[in-house]
């Protein structure tokens, strides 16, 4: 390889990575991404990726902050870590996601310049921002979770709260549509991949508890196994549990015997409850809707009519919601004109695991209606509009979403 | 140079002028006046006039943010403020007395420029109080016959919940934009 083509090339660094980590990342590095990426020895490199898990995983990490402590360190590991500076990679690794994160590191971006521009009324002042929130804004619609707060150390550096927020986001994607779009609604799919069985599933526990205890207007007390429980709040409609998401989420996969999970009532009012209650109270439907999400994964509940026209009674609540960006978009169509999950996914060119993900929740919080007659019209409206038009509203969702 | 607009209204206190600042690029310019009357009770200044910020778009594009006066002695404003708007946020302040009744009047008081374009509506300071619930705004807008408008939950600080709620509005005036 020439020398030119040498400085080309982004180098990267690999410390303690197992002898089949590294034969994987070495094709992937200098096979498929001859042209983009090369591997050097530490000295030379502009980014080090390193195996945290490794026997000196930690002693690696320490040497390379102390001795390169302004480049960048993309950390390997089995486990969520949060280490400030340090960006982490959780395996089995998905290329596609170490690419783009190789790729944030090697395309830095250039911040543009916005001049400030005043007016000069009468009485003119300029309004501060309010002091902004540490957390980033991705919803998952829980106060203070895991899976919300992005570690604050990072906000200073762009390139890496970009990346971490990619990484979260991604991860979210999965957690809640699936990890591959197995599902083609249009030629009708393999059944086992486009729907699934609630019935023996936490989320059906969770859907009978919460219809008891508002049809009761008492609460009622989930006893799970391994001591956790989930209080179920019906005149507040909040839900109290010491049970973290990343132990919840687990739970929603695997089916549940009948007398695994015990019912109680509380001797002890809603309001006391509330009252004594040391856990941070969420929103009973936003817990039903990620419960739902997580065991669908992507799915339709069974006996679903993918043909039949959707609409939305009222739009979910997604500012406190778990959700991703599509979930937006399904809800201004269905309630827009009834469309059939078939030509949701087509009309939007989306993937149907996404307008399935988002059928199941709300189907589940009761905020979808079948329609007998579809919205024609409607849709040969939205197919007409001005392409100029789309052009704008399409460049300025572009400036929101990338703020 | 090519610039459009968005219209933010709202009774007093909604939290419109928070909303703006979050999402201007610039810094935002709002004219003030010491309150007068019973908004004083609410705020020591009030927006008599208008808030303005700007989203810069790639290229010379600009969106302009325009806040109205949540007093409405000053509607004559609104009028003037919507010629030309994209679409139209609509913050209802769940602190006050009567959400619903504001609900009612800012939907009614709009409703031309809605019928040309679209509204989305978040509800601020549902932290300091929590009723009426969202389920209860839902039922309010069936009633009044405004079939499914996009109604949010907002802290008008947080830019992701007023970004979410300015994406609302444009995904209601076109859901087949593209990611």
């Amino acid at each position: 390889m020439s020398a030119r083509n040498d400085q080309k090339l982004f180098k990267i660094a690999l410390l303690g990575v197992s002898d089949r980590d590294m034969a994987m990342l070495e094709l992937f590095l200098q096979g498929q991404n001859k042209d983009k990426y090369t591997i050097v020895p530490e000295q030379q490199a502009q980014l080090c990726i390193l195996d945290l898990d490794s026997l000196n995983g930690k002693k690696l990490l320490q040497h390379q902050r102390n001795r390169y402590p302004h480049r960048p360190i993309l950390a390997l590991s089995v486990r969520d870590q949060e280490i400030d500076g340090v960006q982490f990679l959780r395996k089995p690794i998905k290329v596609d996601l170490l690419k783009t994160i190789i790729d944030f590191y090697r395309n830095e971006p250039i911040h543009k310049n916005v001049d400030n521009e005043t007016k000069t009324p009468v009485k003119v002042q300029k309004v501060e921002s309010p002091p902004k929130p540490s957390v980033q804004p991705i919803t998952t619609g829980q106060p203070d979770t895991e899976e919300k707060r992005i570690p604050v150390g990072f906000a200073a550096n762009d390139t890496q709260n970009a990346v971490r927020n990619l990484e979260t986001l991604t991860r979210i994607t999965h957690e809640c549509c699936g990890t591959e779009n197995s599902t083609d609604l249009a030629n009708g799919a393999d059944r086992d991949k486009l729907f699934y069985d609630s019935q023996n599933l936490f989320q059906h526990i969770l859907e009978t508890a919460i219809a008891r205890c508002r049809k009761d207007a008492y609460p009622i007390a989930l006893h799970l196994p391994g001591g956790k429980s989930i209080t179920l709040l019906p005149k507040a409609s909040v839900a109290l549990t010491d049970l973290s998401d990343s132990r919840l989420r687990p739970r929603c996969l695997m089916a549940v015997k009948p007398d695994e999970i015990r019912f109680e009532n509380p001797r002890v009012s809603e309001t006391n409850l509330l009252r004594l209650s040391k856990q941070t109270p969420q929103n009973m439907d936003a817990l039903l809707w990620k419960v739902t999400l997580w065991s669908a994964r992507g799915r339709l509940p069974l006996n679903t009519d993918i043909h039949a026209p959707v609409h939305l009674r009222q739009w979910p609540n997604l500012t406190r919601l778990l959700s991703i960006s599509p979930f937006l978009r399904i809800a201004a169509l269905w309630s827009r004109t009834p469309v059939s999950l078939v030509q949701t996914a087509d009309t939007l060119g989306m993937e149907a695991r996404y307008v399935c993900a988002f059928y199941s929740a709300c189907h589940n919080l009761g905020l979808v209606r079948f329609q007998s007659i579809p919205g024609g019209e409607e849709m040969v409206q939205m197919q007409k509009a001005e392409p100029s038009r789309k052009g704008l509203l399409g460049r300025i969702l572009n400036h929101l979403r990338a703020a | 140079m090519a610039n459009y607009k968005i219209i933010f209204t709202g009774p007093v206190g909604a939290g419109k002028t928070t909303a703006i600042s979050v999402l201007s690029d610039v810094p935002m310019v709002t004219t003030d006046e010491l309150a007068s009357d019973m908004t004083k009770d609410r705020k020591s200044q009030t927006t008599v006039a208008m808030d303005y910020g700007i989203m810069q778009l790639a290229g010379d594009e600009r969106i302009h943010l325009y806040g109205t006066p949540g007093q409405e002695r000053f509607d004559f404003m609104w009028d003037i403020l919507t010629q030309g708007g994209l679409g139209l946020v609509l913050l209802i302040d769940n602190s006050r007395i009567e959400p619903f009744r504001d609900l009612h009047f800012f939907l009614d008081a709009f409703k031309d420029f809605i019928g040309c374009t679209a509204v989305s509506i978040g509800i601020t300071r549902m932290d300091e109080k929590s009723t009426p619930t969202i389920s209860d705004y839902q039922r309010e807008l069936s009633a009044l016959g405004w079939s499914t408008l996009p109604l949010l939950e907002v802290d008008a600080r947080k830019k992701g919940d007023v970004s979410l709620l300015v994406q609302s509005l444009l995904y209601s005036l076109d859901p087949t934009l593209a990611n």
